[in-house]
């Protein structure tokens, strides 16, 4: 047998106690059309959710030409999880060492001690910063003398003259054993809160990681496409604006392509480049004069970042001009040309169906999954559907449909599966499937073949 | 189209003249004897109506419920100050501090969204209410770097560079300060209205549009529901923020943290649920009705009120102490009688009448 | 140890309280997906009425026979008052915007949030002896210390219960327990569990929709009266705006617990007054909030529906 696109292995659907779907295998094959019938509450639409990854399942596998829908564990996860970690437990840590009191032992002191006289000296403040870090004692500087403070800054340890003379004491103090068992404890607690954090944090990343291994988006961006067996379209949107919500992920345009490469760093680099250059001259109005050029430039990064998140559609750039011919021509395919401008909600029913299925194509599926698309229409309309269908699978993508509607099913069907009661029953080709007893007495005596 | 392009274009060449022909003051001026100075108001109104835009990028087109577009305003505010006044070494100023409070916040957006934005409506609400609590308590206890209730002041005005004419002359009547801080707000207001003019129009809007009419729908089309909000929510942060800065700056502190608290994101709510929910220019209008009932005419008519009085005034003659029940009547009365709000774009106004 | 075991019971009572609050959220949640902004401030006004009636019924002097007498009745006017309000706001307000989108009530219930917190500030304006005369309408009123404060356990015994935490807990877990087995057992309680399932399907079977959804009103505003009286006595202040802040607490409980699970509110306001208990005493009470809702991120985080939530599916 040759690689299937599609493999669900013992699908295993439970809600509470009920098992919608019990040990559902399905193979199906590249360029085929599979449909899946069984009578009402069987569990074929559960069968397509669990697909989509709407729901997760119970147990069982579902691969897409071999490979898992879910994503796969990777080491970059690990990097993920630990990063977020890391930030958690830099942040709790921050917290359990006082930020209140390292802002005023590192900036306010040192911003204090030098009023009116050579400004902030980042040495010094760096220096502070050191030593809270290290829950050692710390220099402050008070007219004109060096206190050894407690890391708390309520005791004073000792008094020096010079900074030099003061680095010798602050060392000498932090040996003492008392200042020396106050550093063990604070770091005790700070080490301690690090590693609750990290462990949440990365706890946190791993659960949210879980929950979104297999999204409808993550299903979607892997090559499955479906339609509902309620229409559910944007109502408000025009026909083409729904199709053309399907083509944005699959079509990112050529000269979106570089943009999106590039705006992001730009705009973060204009930023960094404008703020390194504004601290230095802090607020000083003649060196800043000189620098508005580059503070209009940064300001342009910004904007054009943002205008290219939301750069101009309808008329104009070329993206959404070569989106809006792909959206054109699918709406054509699909016989709804002349409906382009129309909202989609005021569509007929027929229509409102085939507009569904434009929309999953224009996320250029390899495989789609149609659930009932004959629902309500009329023999007119069923016959220009079964044509479509299989126009769709000669263009390329393989359809998986549910559908109560036998002639439909008999006439474009290459392969059957029979559902009844979550379990299959029986699969084969549509005459394997008329002629097999189980179905008939299960599904099939009560309706006319057709 | 064509009729807003005119209609913007107009009310832009009003706003830009209106400091240097104040047609209304004098107006007023002449009838109650007070010139309300409108042209300070409309700095509030400007700054308020980028807030409102922010939240309508994540309520009115995402159709996030976000409770707390106070935090991320005092989180602008709050960088603002830390970043500027003369206690702290960083004195980036004004112009700094307007790129600078815009990317704080959105990292909190960012930090706040991350785990939380895959919540369920309600849920999100509640944790954006509760973050909103959270940064006004945080502000408030770290009184070693907000100066607690006392806030940080005070906050420099915007410099301008020195080829300009007149920027190096003494300001003594604060006129051209003003005057920078009014053409600032209004730039900046302009800029991110035609941002997001564009935006509706564009990819980014329509996945928003999906997102908020069948967020399933709009996941089984590829496009990551976590992603897009995401994107909506450390946007409208960020934008907040930037507000935040402009805000301080024009207090010249940013006031205690109090200021930032539950009801402000609330009275920004109003601004949008009156204007129209989702609409651009209903945002604006909201800001416009909001900010001037409070700044402008419930002044007045307390004043009027009271003049009468003896001036002892009591809890029920002080006209501001019913602006709960006037605001809270308003809502009520707008999702019985106009859910769409007084100017809605006209696809929200489609989908508030679905169902009729 | 006994620091643990103190902040425990102080944490469990307080729980009591917000967990009345959130039944109210919870309940009228769980049949309208609404979030009854407007609940805690319903809180608030009730318990100003409660402040009211002990003014008027001089309390501050009376023995303990009559206060348990006169306690009895302000319960119930507090309970009549609340729940007669809550019905009627959703009769008035609420019940016209059945079919409207879901924010169309939620907006509103922010509305008449505002609109109660801000009679709350007028009410509080009244010249009475226990409103200070009407002297500040925003200021904190004192609500008199009508429970006895003693230690039960002795004067010097190192933990403290007072007769006032177990009346607090006791009457509160009567209340729950009647509650759960109303909601559990009786007609009216079915009827609210199937419209809580299924609207439309509870209407097909010749349930009274609108009926039912009054009475989970009426339920959720007479537990708010009945926990503002509590809340007067346990505390021992209020003012306009303890609407606001409870309702917060009472709502997380509820968001905590899995909002529309009525076991879940009450494990969710006793999670919130413990967690509370332990910060106060650990943390600093200043941070209070910021603990909080930390925990609540966290929980969210883990359990995206909260501890006792089910997982809800779309239907497709």
């Amino acid at each position: 047998m040759s690689e299937s696109l599609l493999e669900v292995d013992k699908l295993t659907m439970r809600f509470g106690g009920l098992t919608a779907v019990g040990d559902v295998d399905l193979r199906v094959q590249p360029g085929e059309i599979f449909a899946v019938i069984g009578p009402n509450g069987a569990g074929k639409t559960t069968v397509f959710n669990a697909i989509t990854g709407i729901y997760e399942p119970t147990s069982g596998a579902i691969r897409l030409e071999g490979r898992d829908l879910r994503a796969p564990l990777r080491r970059a996860h690990f990097a993920w999880w630990s990063l977020t970690g890391l930030l958690v437990g830099a942040f709790l840590m921050l917290f359990a060492a006082n930020v209140d009191q390292l802002w005023s032992a590192v900036v306010k002191q040192n911003v204090k001690q030098n009023v009116g006289g050579t400004g902030f000296d980042a040495g010094e403040a760096w220096r502070d910063w050191v030593a809270y870090a290290r829950a050692e004692p710390r220099v402050e500087r008070r007219t004109g003398r060096y206190f050894i403070v407690s890391l708390d800054g309520a005791t004073t340890l000792g008094v020096a003259r010079t900074p030099e003379e003061a680095e010798v004491k602050r060392a000498t103090a932090a040996r003492a054993p008392a200042p020396r068992a106050a550093s063990a404890r604070a770091r005790r607690v700070r080490l301690v809160v690090l590693l609750l954090g990290l462990a949440l944090g990365a706890a946190g990343g791993f659960a949210v990681w879980r929950q979104t291994r297999r999204t409808p988006a993550s299903v979607a961006s892997r090559g499955i496409a479906r339609t509902f067996q309620n229409i559910r379209l944007f109502q408000q949107m025009s026909v083409l604006e729904n199709v053309l919500v399907g083509l944005d992920r699959a079509e990112p345009g050529r000269a979106s392509g570089a943009i999106n490469a590039l705006a992001p760093p730009a705009a973060l680099g204009g930023g960094i480049v404008l703020l390194v250059a504004a601290l230095r001259t802090g607020a000083s109005p003649a060196l800043a004069g000189a620098l508005l050029p580059t503070i209009v430039a940064g300001a342009l990064c910004y904007a054009a970042w943002i205008f290219h998140l939301g750069a101009f559609s309808r008329r104009g750039v070329t993206r959404d001009a070569a989106a809006r011919t792909s959206a054109l021509a699918l709406l054509d395919f699909v016989g709804l040309a002349p409906k382009t401008d129309a909202l989609s909600r005021n569509l007929a029913y027929g229509d409102q169906r085939r507009l569904e299925i434009a929309r999953a194509l224009a996320t250029r599926p390899r495989l789609l999954l149609l659930d009932e698309p004959a629902a309500g229409m009329n023999p007119t309309e069923t016959v220009a559907l079964m044509k479509l269908i299989r126009d769709i699978r000669d263009a390329g993508t393989t359809v998986l449909l549910i559908e109560h509607h036998m002639r439909v099913v008999m006439g474009i069907s290459d392969r059957i599966a029979v559902l009844e009661y979550g379990r299959k029953i029986a699969e084969g080709t549509p005459e394997e499937i008329r002629e097999n007893p189980k179905v008939i007495s299960a599904y099939l005596g009560k309706e006319d073949m057709g | 189209m064509r009729r807003g392009f005119g209609l913007g274009i107009a009310a832009l060449a009003v706003l830009l003249l209106y400091p240097i022909f104040p047609v209304l003051d004098i107006g007023v001026e002449a009838a109650v004897g007070v010139p309300p100075r409108l042209d300070r108001q409309l700095v509030s109104i400007f700054i308020f109506a980028i807030l409102a835009l922010a939240l309508n990028l994540q309520v009115g087109y995402a159709g996030l419920l976000q409770l707390g577009i106070a935090a991320f305003f005092a989180i602008g505010a709050f960088t603002t100050g830390v970043l500027t006044v003369e206690k702290y070494p960083f004195q980036i100023g004004f112009w700094g501090a307007i790129l600078a409070a815009p990317l704080c916040a959105g990292l909190a957006g960012l930090a706040l969204g991350a785990p939380t934005i895959r919540l369920r409506g309600d849920y999100l609400a509640i944790v954006t209410l509760g973050f909103g609590e959270v940064v006004r308590v945080v502000l408030l206890n770290l009184e070693n770097i907000t100066d607690g209730p006392r806030g940080l002041n005070p906050i420099p005005a915007p410099w301008l560079p020195a080829w300009l004419p007149g920027a190096d002359a003494v300001d003594v009547t604060g006129r051209r300060q003003f005057l920078t801080m009014y053409y600032v707000a209004l730039g900046l207001l302009a800029l991110l209205v035609v941002v997001f003019h564009t935006l509706e129009r564009s990819r980014l809007g329509r996945s928003l549009v999906a997102l908020r009419e069948d967020e399933l729908v709009s996941a089984c089309m590829g496009l990551s529901p976590s992603r897009t909000k995401l994107v909506a929510f450390a946007g409208g942060a960020a934008i907040a923020g930037l507000a935040g800065a402009l805000y301080a700056t024009n207090l010249t502190t940013t006031a205690e943290p109090n200021t930032y608290d539950f009801n402000t994101s609330i009275m920004v709510l109003c601004c949008l649920i009156i204007g129209g929910l989702g609409s651009l220019r209903g945002a604006l209008l909201g800001a416009l009705v909001l900010v001037g009932f409070d700044n402008v005419v419930s002044p007045l008519v307390t004043r009027l009120i009271q003049r009468g009085s003896d001036g002892s005034g009591g809890v029920l003659l002080t006209f501001s102490n019913w602006r709960w029940i006037i605001f809270g009547t308003a809502l009520v009365l707008m999702m019985r009688f106009r859910p769409e709000g007084l100017w809605p774009s006209s696809r929200l106004k489609r989908e508030l009448h679905q169902h009729e | 140890m006994i620091t643990i075991i103190q902040q425990l019971v102080i944490g469990l009572t307080n729980g009591m309280v917000f967990a009345l609050i959130a039944l109210g959220y919870t309940m009228v949640y769980g049949i309208l997906e609404l979030i009854n902004f407007a609940h805690g401030d319903l809180f608030m006004l009730a318990s100003f009425l409660a402040l009211t009636l002990v003014g008027v019924m001089d309390l501050q002097s009376a023995g303990p026979a009559s206060i348990a007498g006169a306690l009895v009745l302000i319960v119930a006017l507090c309970a009549v008052f609340a729940a007669t309000l809550n019905w009627t706001v959703d009769r008035v307000v609420y019940r016209p915007l059945r079919n409207a989108p879901k924010l169309a009530p939620l907006v509103s219930a922010i509305g008449v949030s505002f609109v109660f917190m801000n009679l709350g500030l007028f009410w509080g304006g009244l010249p009475m002896d226990v409103f200070g005369g009407g002297a500040a309408a925003a200021a904190p009123k004192a609500f008199p210390d009508l429970v006895s404060n003693e230690n039960l356990l002795g004067i010097d015994a190192a933990l403290r219960i007072t007769l006032k935490d177990v009346v607090a807990f006791a009457s509160s877990f009567a209340v729950m327990a009647a509650l759960y087995l109303f909601v559990r057992h009786s007609r009216l309680g079915k009827a609210m569990r199937a419209t809580a399932q299924n609207p439309t399907a509870a209407r097909l079977m010749g349930i009274d929709v609108d009926r039912v959804v009054g009475a989970t009103f009426a339920i959720g505003g007479a537990l708010a009266g009945f926990a503002a009286v509590v809340y007067g006595l346990y505390f021992n202040t209020i003012h306009y705006q303890i609407g606001y802040q409870n309702g917060l607490y009472a709502f997380t409980a509820a968001v905590l617990g899995g909002i529309g699970n009525i076991l879940g509110a009450v494990l969710g306001g006793l999670v919130i007054g413990v967690v509370r208990a332990f910060s106060d005493q650990y943390v600093g009470a200043q941070w209070q909030p910021a603990v909080l809702f930390g925990v609540l991120i966290l929980i969210l985080v883990f359990r995206p529906s909260g501890i006792l939530g089910a997982n809800v599916r779309e239907k497709v």
